[in-house]
């Protein structure tokens, strides 16, 4: 109950954290490929700079929604490079959002179609 | 190019330096692979880049300079500064003892308070930037204090009009008749009261708005920052207190002399209380040097009626009392801080990014 209320206390979102917690569900990455990740599911709308994103990364690191892991694309070859991961909570956070965005479309949805009939 | 990410490495300088050890390396790398994915596609997507790396990067820097000083505030019992906020904090005070000091050359006084001025604007623009650490709250208090007189003092007097000429207000007219004694310490406090009622008003203003929270928290860990700006802006009341006076060289200076020591001693302070009885006692023996001056140098003033002969033991009280009214007036004002103290305390929640 305490995990809900603090879970909901955290929403709605920024959409620059959403787009990167989103650019994180399906695997780590590293800065740049979040960057173009985030501008990919945005449909080019949201271009991140190096200053908000990385603002945006500590603060989810402090808040420990992310972790740093190495990097999988590194092989272990070129110099280390950070990349990031959602945590469990980061992870239910995103769930959280995610169901307060749906609850809002279908609201919305709902009320469309009552205007119709 | 290579100029390019030069001038980002600068911009990336200005961070603060727990950040730049923890993202720097990185954000280049990154800066540096964005640039070369940009200058595939020309200048315009380069030009872009630029932007919005120029556009972004004043409000990050200082937003991670406002959340070091809330790490700070986590990991030490007391604010401090180093020597130069110790230097940066006195600036301040000389400024209330510069003017109508017939003994320097006009020009020498406009330099120096013009340039004490301009001084003091820009280390607090540093301290606004920075999360306006310990050193820079006397500072914040000068400027809020003359903002603050300049427009509530208007409205204020525009308000106890309107009081005193309708309703209930009738009654109590005899409250704003000049020179009586109740008009005279309502006056007197209804400067420091609109400074207590803007505190107030931006205290709670920190501790509703989230870019806010982390002042609001330090406040709360030690009320007396608080007391501290209201203390930054005491000057003004030496200043205030000496108009039409001659000859208040020495203990204008000697009271802004104290008024400073004051602030160093709260500076390398370790407890609340420490830091309370330093301004108690710092104030009030500016105030009283205030006073004691006001007292000796009434004989040598050059004002109607007072050459030629003795002067009436009422009329030397008649120039100390509202300086001793002043001085009640502040430190309730200083004091008002604790009242935080009743308050319940804060969840410890970061603020969302």
């Amino acid at each position: 109950m305490a995990d809900s209320i603090d879970i909901q206390s955290n929403l709605p979102l920024t959409e620059a954290t959403f787009f990167i917690l989103l650019s994180l569900a399906p695997e780590p990455r590293h800065g740049y490929a979040i960057m173009k990740d985030v501008q990919t599911l945005s449909e080019g709308r949201i271009l991140l700079s190096t200053s908000t994103l990385y603002s945006a990364l500590k603060r989810l690191l402090e808040q420990r929604w992310i972790k740093r892991v190495e990097d999988p694309a590194e092989n272990g070859t070129a110099r280390e490079r950070k990349a990031y991961a959602l945590t469990e909570q980061g992870r239910r956070i995103l769930k959280a959002e995610l169901a307060r965005l749906k609850k809002l479309v279908s609201t919305a949805q709902l009320r469309a179609v009552e205007d119709q009939a | 190019m290579s100029v390019i990410v030069w001038v980002y490495t600068l911009l990336l300088r200005l961070y603060p330096p727990r950040f730049r050890a923890e993202f720097e390396a990185e954000m280049q790398s990154v800066l540096a692979a964005e640039m070369a994915g940009a200058a595939k596609r020309g200048m315009a997507a380069v030009a872009g880049v630029c932007w919005r790396e120029l556009r972004d990067a004043p409000v990050a820097i200082i937003r991670e300079y406002w959340n070091e000083r809330s790490l700070v505030m986590n990991t030490q019992s007391l604010e401090r500064a180093s020597w130069w906020g110790v230097l940066a904090t006195l600036v301040a005070f000389p400024l209330a003892a510069i003017p109508r000091r017939e003994e320097l050359p006009q020009i020498v006084q406009f330099a120096a308070f013009y340039g004490l001025f301009g001084l003091t604007i820009v280390l607090l623009m540093i301290g606004v930037v920075k999360g306006l650490p310990v050193w820079s709250l006397p500072s914040a208090g000068l400027f809020l204090a003359v903002f603050t007189f300049w427009l509530g003092f208007q409205d204020l007097r525009k308000f106890t009009s309107w009081v005193v000429s309708t309703g209930p207000g009738k009654y109590f007219v005899w409250l704003y008749l000049p020179y009586h004694p109740i008009s005279q310490i309502i006056n007197s406090g209804s400067l420091w009261l609109t400074l207590l009622a803007v505190l107030i008003t931006l205290t709670a203003a920190a501790a509703i708005l989230p870019p806010l929270r982390s002042l609001y928290r330090r406040f709360r860990r030690d009320w007396t920052l608080l007391s501290f700006i209201v203390y930054g802006a005491s000057p003004i009341s030496l200043f205030l207190t000496f108009d039409e006076y001659k000859h208040e060289g020495l203990y204008a200076a000697a009271s802004v002399l104290l008024l400073a020591v004051g602030a160093w001693l709260y500076l390398w302070s370790t407890f609340r209380w420490q830091r309370w009885l330093v301004l108690f006692t710092a104030f009030t023996m500016a105030m009283a040097t205030v006073a004691a001056g006001k007292w000796l140098i009434l004989p040598v003033q050059d004002w109607p009626g007072l050459q030629g002969k003795p002067i009436p033991e009422v009329r030397y009280w008649f120039e100390v009392l509202p300086t001793m009214v002043e001085w009640g007036w502040i430190m309730i004002v200083m004091a008002a801080p604790a009242l935080l103290m009743l308050l319940p305390r804060p969840r410890q929640v970061s603020d969302s990014p």
